[in-house]
């Protein structure tokens, strides 16, 4: 089983930096959130630009010896969604699906999209809507060379939403080959039985991000340190990387970071560093 | 300098001698230790005579020194409420005599003793009838902490309303009630432990506190975060309280204590993995610290 760290918060003041730590951490893989605002020209890049824009980010983790196991879509989309419109949320993916292949990344993780669940049946107007953002996609991503992925998704905190079941997440690779990322807050706040659940569906599962939940305060929470049974995580995680060794845990590094970013000292990022990267060898069984 | 201090629980499970504990706490950027007397009741510790109880603290101040700590404070037993079981009043009340000497014999300069606090304190009720015994408490405890050369810190305490289903004020919740018993025991032997975690249960603002009790009266501290549900002791930043505030308010007083940690539920979440994960977990708590209280 691999580790990969989300890379963003490391990233931020800087590539070069940013990969040197990451490198230095220990880490051979990460995750990458394609940046972009509709305010900004990327979503109208022709494919040179963003090949010219995206291509030499491609190589620089390459030449750090990090493989990005999946790019991710920025969350920016959702910023002022009530005034930007689907079509553009639409084509911002569109984009990213070209970019991540620019970048030789070959998979792509999206998002729950604002699809609001509603009428009586709630959950059909939601597969319908995500079936129908799918056959949008696929084709490009076809073209392109990248391969969709999907976290299980709830709406705030129900299952009102196609996507939030483990059978929603079946259905989806048979119907469109999409495989699954999990999300373990997502699966705790759907009321899953999450070692259970991800052996029913462990054939379609890519990856499992590493974070934590802790019901009364902000979710997600420090990882190893919520409500999350990590003993019998890991237990099932060991069982699904014995049959497939290219299987991959992702630090959230992302909420931790944001977590402790109202903290400035020098030493804690080092400090965090640390901590994030025991537990997630821990978590990939390598103590 | 507001210096930084902890417990040490994160020593649990941990294949390491006392020395190395110490070792590693200096390392990670503490300097004071809040050594726990808290459960001396059921302890040999308590039935030891006062020449056996110097030899044996003085050697741990011996092996803390040696190591880059120092104890700052202390945590007497929790149960001297003698209210359900009259007969052990003598008992429980002595246990916190051998603490003081405990702490005193440590080189502590303050030993954190709770008021007792009958259920009844709920809300504004009882307040003059549990005012009344926690004088008398206090006041027999007074001539040992003259004698040993200890202030005895009290600290606030949150009581549960199970109609509310919730936390609420107890004894010594807000900072009016603390100073009021502080100032009514009239003796430099008494001073506040201000509990951040118990004010926010208790729906106190814990940095209008800060400012509340001012340097005079805030000497202790017990910093833990928390959900303002459970009493969850976490490491400062994993809940709800307003750290930035909590560090400014000790820089505008002038604070010149310890921000102490009682935070050791976030060690015992880890589990099962504490014994890989403890050492690193306690360098983030010291980098989360530092932040905190440079805060100007």
């Amino acid at each position: 089983m691999n580790l990969a760290i989300q890379s963003d918060q490391y990233l931020k003041n800087g590539i070069e930096g940013g990969l040197e730590r990451i490198g230095g951490i220990g880490y051979k893989y990460a995750t990458y959130t394609v940046k972009g605002r509709y305010d900004e020209p990327f979503v109208d890049f022709s494919d040179d630009e963003l090949k010219k824009e995206y291509g030499p980010i491609g190589k620089a983790f390459e030449e750090k010896g990090i493989k990005i196991v999946y790019n991710e879509l920025s969350t920016e989309m959702y910023v002022n969604y009530l005034t930007n419109t689907n079509a553009a949320r639409e084509k911002m993916v569109i984009q990213t699906i070209k970019a991540s292949s620019f970048m030789g990344v070959s998979h792509l993780l999206l998002k729950p999209f604002f699809i609001i669940p509603a009428g009586d049946d709630p959950v059909s107007v939601t597969r319908e809507k995500l079936y129908e953002l799918l056959e949008l996609f696929m084709p490009v991503a076809k073209e392109y060379g990248v391969k969709l992925l999907i976290t299980n998704n709830t709406f705030h905190n129900t299952k009102l939403f196609f996507g939030s079941e483990p059978e929603d997440l079946l259905e989806l690779y048979e119907r469109y080959g999409v495989m699954t990322v999990i999300d373990p807050v997502n699966a705790y706040k759907a009321k899953w039985k999450l070692s259970k659940a991800m052996m029913m569906i462990k054939d379609v599962i890519y990856a499992y991000q590493i974070t934590d939940v802790e019901p009364s305060v902000r979710n997600p929470f420090m990882p190893m340190m919520g409500s999350i049974d990590y003993p019998q995580v890991i237990r099932t995680l060991a069982a699904i990387s014995e049959e497939r060794p290219d299987f991959v845990a992702v630090m959230n590094a992302n909420i931790v970071f944001k977590r402790f970013s109202e903290f400035d000292s020098d030493g804690l990022d080092s400090a965090l560093d640390n901590l994030l990267y025991k537990m997630g060898r821990i978590i990939v069984g390598d103590r | 300098m507001i210096k930084l201090g902890t417990q040490c629980g994160f020593w649990g499970g941990l294949d390491l001698s006392e020395a190395e504990m110490y070792k590693a706490m200096s390392d990670a950027g503490f300097s004071s230790i809040d050594y726990s007397l808290m459960h001396w009741y059921q302890s040999d510790i308590w039935k030891m005579t006062d020449e056996e109880l110097k030899n044996y603290m003085t050697e741990q101040k011996n092996i803390m020194n040696a190591n880059g700590i120092f104890a700052g404070q202390t945590h007497s037993p929790m149960d001297a409420d003698y209210l359900d079981h009259p007969e052990t009043k003598e008992a429980r009340w002595h246990a916190q005599v051998q603490a003081i000497k405990a702490a005193s014999f440590l080189g502590s300069p303050y030993i954190v003793i709770h008021p007792l606090f009958p259920l009844f304190r709920i809300h504004d009720r009882e307040y003059e009838r549990t005012k009344e015994m926690n004088m008398e408490y206090y006041n027999f405890l007074k001539p040992y902490l003259e004698e040993y050369n200890v202030k005895g810190a009290i600290e606030n305490l949150a009581n549960f309303d199970f109609v509310l289903g919730r936390c609420c004020e107890g004894v010594c919740s807000s900072a009016k009630e603390l100073i009021d018993y502080v100032d009514t025991l009239n003796s430099d032997r008494f001073v506040v432990c201000l509990d951040v975690g118990h004010a926010a249960l208790a729906g106190e603002n814990p940095v209008r506190m800060i400012y509340e009790l001012g340097k005079k009266y805030l000497h202790v501290t017990h910093m833990h975060d928390n959900d303002y549900i459970g009493d969850n002791h976490m490491m400062a930043g994993l809940g709800k309280i307003d750290w930035w505030g909590i560090g400014k308010a000790l820089n505008d007083i002038g604070f010149e204590g310890i921000f102490n940690y009682e935070a050791d539920d976030s060690y015992v979440h880890l589990g099962e993995y504490r014994k890989h994960l403890s050492l690193d977990l306690l360098k983030v708590y010291a980098q989360v610290g530092k932040a905190i209280v440079s805060v100007k």
